[in-house]
């Protein structure tokens, strides 16, 4: 019989008020294999901290977007958001499945050109497009959003100097019924500063306008919202088509659909409260289709969903560096991974396991990152089974924006992993070390010299 | 007069040659040339035929006919045999002449009335205007004393000595002399016997015009020769009955006219010209009774009388699963068959209406026709539809209401336009697991396509239905969400056709017109095809840019710059026409070749061609011979030119032959989508296409065409073959 595990004894406080709807008991099990790859094995061939990404998981996540929206409408296209997750084998991936590329500035755009993505099938959004990449795009036949009138204006001026009728469309922004409602991309649909961009557009003959696009938020909660901004995009469409006698070759909104994560301040968990993509594509879908358009006429439905496709695919695994006890009793667990690599801990209660064999036993806990900084809070209060020294966690639905978002501070960043359908893995990103981070560095000649 | 000039080249002229070669039912230049100068054997019946053939064709144009008639020689052929008759039988005269124009002009009257009076039962004449024209000449020449009877056709030889001399003469008696056996010798004479001669060198010359132009004809004439051979010896009739005219005139002429003119040669048309054999015996014997007293011959009466009598007792038939009927007659056995058989498998949009899937995206057939679960009996040819996700289930976790059902609540579309015809919308969905046995259909959309034609959708979502009944609804229209109502224990959509618009009607087994499925090498096109169980099915999604550059408006022109290995040739104008009887073609006004074609919406295809074929509207036809109008990249459709399109080839005579039979040689297509910039609005698209011969499954290529698909129209088309580079570039629209 193997050893039975050392568990450190415990004083828990009996709580005899309303029993917990989950149950007295954790909600966890071990979550020992990602993949069928076993997480210690990840760990001891690429260290700890690491981050996993799942390839089946995200064709999965794809293929069923696009099953949700293609059973309900004629002609849908998904549009990778870059800046979700930009590694490179992560946006192939969303490549081979057919999506475009969304990137929001030049050097998202040159990396999308460089994963072999053709100029026409890269939106250029964004509020920062310098004139050397709007040319860039423009040659490149791409898709650009235009966001303001000084980008319009640039955008016209530079098409004075080209031969080309660069495709265009305009960014707008509603009041789709939520708080708070993001106005500071686009142009306004209320107050007719839309209308007035489009029939800048129209007057300027250079340019073709050949879509309507309006990202009403992030982490939406509500698909009402999408129907409000479906309809008014449909208007401006309509009205377009009426004035201009053109039809609007697509529309599209955007992205925003929430992954199942729990937000922070969230009564019920993220998997039990947040709509579908299906009843996203629903709301949409029955919006547009039932506008009123010519069979023919129907516009292109884009989607540029970045969260809600990738983030079930990465996981974060880490190590417990050291357990203690807090002046107010409390419990802390020190993990080798803190808000540096894990952004998104500042807005999730990130679900977090074991990876190994524990008992019934659980605590309630401070999980705390490496750094030497007081917010670095992983998770502010957790239940968990008793943690210590050297024990491996898995934290889950980290693929959105953690590989873009995160900091080199204090400690490097660690190296991604992604495993493949055949269950094999491939390190898609190697960890930082040193001299790379140095690389970019110049030391002036007068500090060569250190005497201490 | 630039317009007499312009008829005289397209329609007169033609019309004359083919006067001699339509007798042999071809239409063919060459042919009719050696037939006429075979005439010219008897250089007065020689002259006398062609001038009554001018006779009938002029009076023919003048007076307003079809020129297209005129141009086929239908009008005049009649008139040229009788012309032939008269220059053999009489004296030339002053009165001769008068005899034979008004003849000629008769003929062409008593062609006219009687192919009036037989076209309306699609019933061919024949030489029916021949045989009235020249019994009534030879009961009412009688009395013309001025008339006489000629003799040269007894000492034709004095003749030809005074045109030809002593070599003509000894070449003559050389071959005559050939000691050919006898039944190749009453073969030939036979032959010759059609244009009144007894001569074995026109007879060969015949044989070899007929071999030339169509192999199926000539062993057709062959094996009319000898059933009748055979069939009289058999039944022990007198030989000497058997004279040169009827073994030619009827036998041979009938077993070409039914073996391979006027049916689609096959091992039954070929076993009918042997069952028919017997028949025209009684008919020559029984009808060369009937005119003894009045001593008239019956020349090609039995042919004539056995080919319509035949046809007509044919027409009546309800299932015509062989011996098929040409419908549309290309004049020549081969082309007739080679068409046919291509058309069969291609022509499907004739016979049915296309429907499309009623939904959008990609979904798997769950239960097809013969399904084992409820698709039994009289419902069997029905369709049940559902969404699976890549592990091939059809919910999301944990499965206990419809809304995880990736079926439920998706749209449901109409598969073709047609009246809303019955409507069911109040029955509740079922919960998952249970079954409602009492409306065992649920919510159900029957909508009207055509007289006895109806589409059901069933099981649809309590209240979703959009459209009222009366409605006129089209194909792809939303009408309503799938649900789980009615005999369905979780959310799927039935659908069948049926021929009343019966709710629970018997189903009606009727091919998809255009869908797509999916394997793990890809997608793959079907074209009127019945979708199997397990199948991921979806639409053809088509691309705007195909749809636009291949839809042909009546009107249009484009002008082409044509070379073939980098030398100009041309500027051709091609146009697009309608005729009469709606079908499309293009018509490249240069070369003045035709191309037909057919654009149903979803596939862009040629159906036939007439030309030269180095013509620039020859190479759009093969290279873009089959048009996917939706950009599939990669996906390659294949399909078969008619076998008369090849490139001659040596075996192709022996096909020839053996074609009725068995087809061993094909002409192949394959085309496959290469470049598209933009899947949804596209710009520029290119389509590689490849033509070659496919003999026992191995494929030799011979012309790789490229079509730049820009601006709405075929831009840019560039074929290369074994020595050989042709380039078209359009210059403008």
């Amino acid at each position: 019989m193997e050893k039975l595990k050392y568990e450190r004894p415990v004083i828990k406080k009996l709580n005899a008020g309303i029993m917990n709807k989950f149950g007295m008991r954790t909600e966890f099990t071990p979550h020992t294999h990602i993949e069928g790859v076993a997480v210690k094995d990840i760990i001891s061939k690429f260290g700890s901290p690491v981050f996993v990404i799942s390839e089946r998981q995200i064709r999965k996540n794809y293929q069923q977007a696009v099953r949700s929206f293609r059973t309900r409408y004629p002609k849908v296209q998904f549009a990778w958001s870059y800046k979700t997750n930009y590694m490179n084998a992560v946006c192939k991936v969303f490549h081979q499945e057919g999506s475009w590329a969304e990137v929001v500035s030049g050097f998202e755009y040159h990396k999308a050109l460089g994963n072999g993505v053709p100029g026409n099938k890269i939106i250029f959004n964004g509020p920062d497009k310098r004139e050397e990449e709007i040319i860039l795009a423009i040659n490149n036949d791409s898709l650009i959003h235009v966001d303001h009138f000084d980008e319009l204006f640039l955008l016209m001026e530079i098409v004075e100097k080209m031969d080309k009728r660069p495709r265009v469309a305009i960014r707008v922004n509603m009041d789709t019924g939520i708080y708070p409602m993001w106005d500071r991309f686009g142009f306004n649909y209320e107050n007719g500063q839309a209308w007035n961009a489009i029939n800048k557009i129209m007057a300027s003959e250079k340019l073709e306008l050949v879509g309507l696009h309006s990202h009403i938020g992030t982490f939406m909660l509500s698909t009402a919202a999408y129907a409000v901004a479906t309809s008014k995009l449909c208007d401006l469409a309509f009205n377009f088509n009426k004035k201009f006698g053109k039809a609007i070759q697509y529309l599209d909104l955007g992205g925003g659909f929430p992954s199942s994560n729990t937000l922070k301040g969230a009564y019920l968990p993220g998997a039990d409260t947040v709509p579908s993509i299906d009843e996203f594509a629903e709301a949409i879908t029955s919006t547009v289709l039932n506008y009123g358009f010519k069979q023919q006429e129907l516009p292109l439905l884009i989607l540029e969903t970045g969260r809600a496709l990738i983030d079930d695919a990465g996981f974060l695994l880490g190590s417990v560096l050291a357990t203690k006890r807090l002046s107010d009793g409390r419990r802390a667990t020190i993990l080798d991974f803190g808000v540096n690599i894990l952004f998104t801990s500042f807005w999730y209660d990130h679900k977090i396991t074991p990876a190994q064999e524990f008992s019934h036993h659980t605590e309630d806990m401070v999980l705390f990152g490496p750094l030497c900084m007081n917010i670095d809070v992983v998770r502010e209060t957790v239940n968990l089974p008793l943690l210590q020294k050297g024990d491996q966690v898995v934290v889950h639905k980290v693929g959105a924006y953690n590989m873009t978002q995160w900091m080199q501070f204090i400690s490097m960043r660690p190296s991604i992993i992604m495993i493949d359908e055949n269950e094999s893995m491939h390190q898609i990103r190697k960890p930082e070390t040193l001299a790379y981070l140095e690389s970019l560095e110049n030391i002036p000649e007068h500090l060569q010299q250190i005497k201490l | 007069m630039r317009k007499l000039k312009e008829d005289y080249f397209s329609s007169l002229l033609p019309g004359l040659l083919h006067s001699y070669s339509i007798i042999f039912f071809a239409r063919n230049r060459k042919l009719g040339i050696l037939l006429l100068i075979v005439t010219f054997f008897n250089p007065v019946a020689g002259l006398s035929g062609i001038i009554a053939a001018i006779v009938a064709i002029i009076t023919a144009y003048l007076m307003g006919y079809n020129k297209e008639l005129i141009r086929d020689g239908l009008y005049s052929f009649n008139a040229l045999m009788v012309g032939i008759g008269l220059g053999t039988f009489y004296q030339v005269s002053f009165i001769f002449f008068l005899v034979l124009g008004f003849s000629a002009l008769l003929t062409f009257i008593v062609t006219v009335v009687i192919a009036g009076w037989l076209g309306k039962n699609k019933l061919p004449f024949l030489s029916l205007p021949f045989l009235f024209t020249f019994w009534l000449l030879l009961l009412s020449t009688r009395e013309f004393s001025q008339l006489g009877l000629s003799e040269r056709n007894i000492y034709w030889i004095n003749e030809m000595v005074s045109i030809g001399g002593k070599p003509l003469f000894d070449f003559f008696n050389v071959i005559e002399q050939l000691n050919l056996p006898i039944v190749v010798s009453t073969y030939f004479h036979s032959l010759s016997a059609l244009f009144f001669q007894d001569n074995l060198i026109a007879g060969i010359l015949i044989a070899f015009g007929i071999l030339y132009y169509s192999r199926i004809a000539f062993s057709l004439s062959l094996i009319g020769f000898f059933s009748a051979i055979i069939f009289y010896h058999l039944t022990g009739t007198d030989l000497s009955k058997l004279n040169y005219y009827n073994l030619g005139a009827n036998f041979i002429m009938a077993s070409m006219a039914i073996g391979g003119f006027f049916t689609i040669p096959s091992a039954w048309s070929y076993l009918w010209v042997i069952l028919l054999t017997p028949i025209i015996t009684f008919f020559v014997l029984g009808t060369e009774a009937l005119l003894h007293p009045y001593q008239l011959p019956v020349y090609s009466l039995p042919f004539s009388a056995v080919v319509i009598i035949f046809l007509y007792f044919l027409s009546f038939r309800l299932r015509i699963k062989k011996l098929f009927l040409t419908t549309f007659q290309y004049y020549s056995p081969e082309i007739n068959l080679y068409t046919f058989r291509n058309n069969l498998e291609r022509l499907k949009d004739n016979y049915y209406v296309s429907l499309s899937l009623p939904f959008w995206g990609e979904w798997m057939l769950s239960q097809g026709y013969e399904g084992g679960i409820t698709h039994k009996g009289d419902w069997s040819k029905a369709l049940d539809f559902m969404v699976l996700d890549e592990q091939m289930k059809t919910y999301s976790d944990p499965g206990i209401f419809s809304e995880h059902y990736f079926s439920f609540n998706k749209p449901v579309l109409a598969v073709a336009d047609g009246f809303v015809e019955k409507i069911i919308d109040q029955v509740e969905d079922n919960t998952i697991g249970q079954v409602n046995t009492e409306q065992n259909w649920g919510n159900t959309i029957v909508i009207r396509h055509g007289d006895g034609l109806y589409s059901k959708l069933s099981h649809l979502k309590a209240g979703s239905i959009k459209i009222k009944t009366g409605d006129w609804v089209q194909r792809g229209q939303w009408l309503a969400n799938v649900g789980n109502s009615g005999r369905s224990p979780e959310p799927h959509l039935h659908f069948q056709m049926q021929s009343t618009s019966h709710i629970g009607a018997r189903t009606l087994g009727y091919p998809m017109g255009h869908f797509m499925t999916r394997d793990h090498y890809g997608y793959h096109l079907h074209n009127f095809e019945i979708p199997e169980e397990g199948q991921l099915v979806s639409n053809v999604l088509l691309t705007p840019l195909l749809q636009e550059a291949f839809r042909f408006q009546p009107g249009t022109r484009w002008k082409y710059n044509y070379s073939i290995n980098d030398e100009l040739i041309t500027e051709e104008i091609i146009e697009c026409f309608t005729d009469e009887w709606n079908q499309t073609y293009l018509y490249a006004h240069k070369s003045k070749s035709i191309a037909y074609f057919i654009n149903n919406g979803t596939l862009f295809y040629f159906t036939h061609y007439e030309g030269n074929k180095m013509d620039l509207l020859y190479h759009l036809y093969k290279g873009a011979y089959k048009v996917l109008l939706g950009y599939y990249h990669a996906l390659i459709l294949e399909d078969y030119f008619p076998l008369h399109f090849m490139k001659s080839n040596k075996f192709l005579w022996l096909q020839d032959f053996i074609a009725p039979f068995y087809i061993s040689l094909k002409s192949k297509f394959k085309i496959s989508p290469s470049y598209v910039d933009n899947i949804y609005q596209p710009y520029c698209i290119l389509l590689n296409s490849e033509t070659g011969i496919e003999q026992n499954k191995k494929f030799n290529s011979e012309i790789n065409y490229k079509l730049e698909i820009m601006n709405g129209r075929i831009n840019k088309i560039t074929g290369e073959g074994n020595m050989f580079k042709m380039e078209a570039v359009c210059q403008e629209q």
